[in-house]
């Protein structure tokens, strides 16, 4: 069982709703500020040395793209940072709109012990499809 | 109908009342542990709830304020000493550290005034090295492959051709910048390492993570750095037995990390170790971001 829940904020748990938003903007930001200041990144140390993408190959490319609003490209050059970025968005969206709602619920996955190692493999799987997607398709 | 159950600020995961009555009469569940289902407005422990009353007698809900580190609960430059050399000799106590983000935040900024001095110290002595240390490491790697030799060489001689020597300015404002960035770099570092523990199986809050991350990674690094000035001194008389003893010290300042963060997140060594791994491929793999981040830093700095 893997479901979504709305459930109240354990004590002691880290509140995640309050600082995503506010990191979510800075990071924006600051990929904003380092990209209009220094144009590009580095390249891949990781592909110069063995010329194999690694998991964040793209990833740059993947944001130019999303600013441009070509999601097919920025979905294509790296699923992983495009996805991230979209729940993360989704997620600092849902997370404004409940505290201006005044609602104290947390949005959370659950899983039961199967879920977990579901979810354990689904990952794994994932990451290993994404890096072999990168591998095939992501131009130097 | 499923319970929710948490303990120590983690979920525990879902269970339904009879799970939740067994784990209760094994001990795998604790009176104090709180628990949720829907409807409910907040969490509330265990032993509240009259349905499980009958189980077993439930421990008492354990004191909110108990704290390993005596940092947390009477900030004092006296206790501050006793918490970095707690890391150091009993990291065991760091299992009943509080571990809140604020009061770990202000720790490692403390601690790394403490070590303003030597710090600063280090950072020359460092950027002195450099050149003599990347010589050595281009005589090794001749033997495997001339051509990453070629390549260090010519990158060594770029590097001095455009910057010289740096100037004490330049220095100054360089560990001034890491000082500033250094622990929000660490509680980054915390935060990546915090799936990773759940891909280990360690059900942790991501706070304690962050939290332990910082305090252990900072903490040592203040208490171990007369060694890495010593390590660093010898450089001068012998760059290359610098260079192999600076790896030793790497490896055992991971050790000792790992330890320490076994403790303050309830997992043990060897997890703690393999999240700290899975954190190096992961800066290894993202362009060594730290790297390119502290560069970019020194590009201002320099104007």
């Amino acid at each position: 069982m893997i479901r979504l829940v709305r459930r109240p904020l354990i004590p002691g748990e880290f509140d995640a709703e309050r600082w995503l938003p506010p990191l979510f903007l800075a990071g924006l930001a600051a990929a904003w500020a380092y990209l209009a200041w220094f144009g590009s990144t580095p390249g891949c140390l990781f592909r110069r040395l063995t010329d194999v993408p690694c998991l964040a190959c793209g990833g740059t490319r993947c944001v130019r793209s999303l600013t441009e609003g070509d999601l097919v490209a920025a979905l294509a050059y790296n699923p992983a940072v495009f996805l991230g970025l979209l729940v993360a968005g989704a997620w600092s969206l849902w997370s404004v709109v409940a505290r201006l709602r005044g609602d104290s619920l947390r949005l959370r996955l659950v899983a039961d012990a199967r879920g977990e190692r579901r979810l354990r493999w689904g990952l794994a799987i994932g990451l290993v499809l994404h890096w072999m997607w990168l591998a095939w398709t992501l131009p130097r | 109908m499923e319970i929710h159950v948490a303990r120590d600020g983690a979920a525990l995961g879902v269970f339904s009342p009879d799970e939740v009555r067994a784990g209760l009469a094994e001990g795998r569940f604790r009176g104090s542990d709180l628990a949720w289902r829907a409807g409910m407005s907040t969490w509330t422990a265990l032993a509240e709830w009259p349905e499980f009353g009958s189980v077993t007698s439930f421990a008492k809900v354990a004191e909110p304020g108990a704290t390993g580190i005596e940092w947390e609960t009477s900030p004092s430059f006296g206790s501050l000493l006793k918490g970095l050399l707690m890391v150091l000799l009993r990291p065991s106590a760091l299992a009943q550290a509080r571990l809140g983000f604020g009061r770990s935040l202000g720790g490692a900024y403390l601690a790394l005034l403490v070590g303003l001095v030597p710090f600063v110290g280090l950072v020359i002595l460092n950027s002195q090295l450099e050149a003599r240390q990347m010589e050595v490491l281009a005589e090794v790697a001749e033997s495997f492959n001339p051509d990453i030799a070629a390549g260090m060489r010519e990158a060594l001689a770029e590097s001095q051709d455009k910057s010289g020597e740096p100037g004490p300015g330049i220095l100054l404002c360089g560990a001034t910048c890491v000082l500033t960035l250094l622990p929000l770099f660490v509680a980054l570092a915390g935060l990546i390492q915090w799936p990773f523990y759940r891909l280990l199986g360690v059900k942790a809050p991501v706070e304690r993570v962050v939290s332990g991350e910082l305090l252990t990674f900072v903490w040592l690094f203040v208490v171990l750095l007369p060694l890495s000035l010593l390590i660093s001194l010898l450089g001068f008389a012998s760059p290359g037995a610098s260079l192999l003893l600076g790896f030793l010290f790497q490896a055992l300042f991971l050790v000792l990390q790992a330890l320490a963060m076994g403790h303050a997140v309830g997992c043990g060594f060897w997890r703690a170790l393999g999240a700290k791994l899975l954190l190096a491929a992961t800066f290894c793999a993202c362009c060594c971001c730290i790297s390119m981040l502290i560069g970019a830093a020194g590009a201002l700095a320099k104007g």
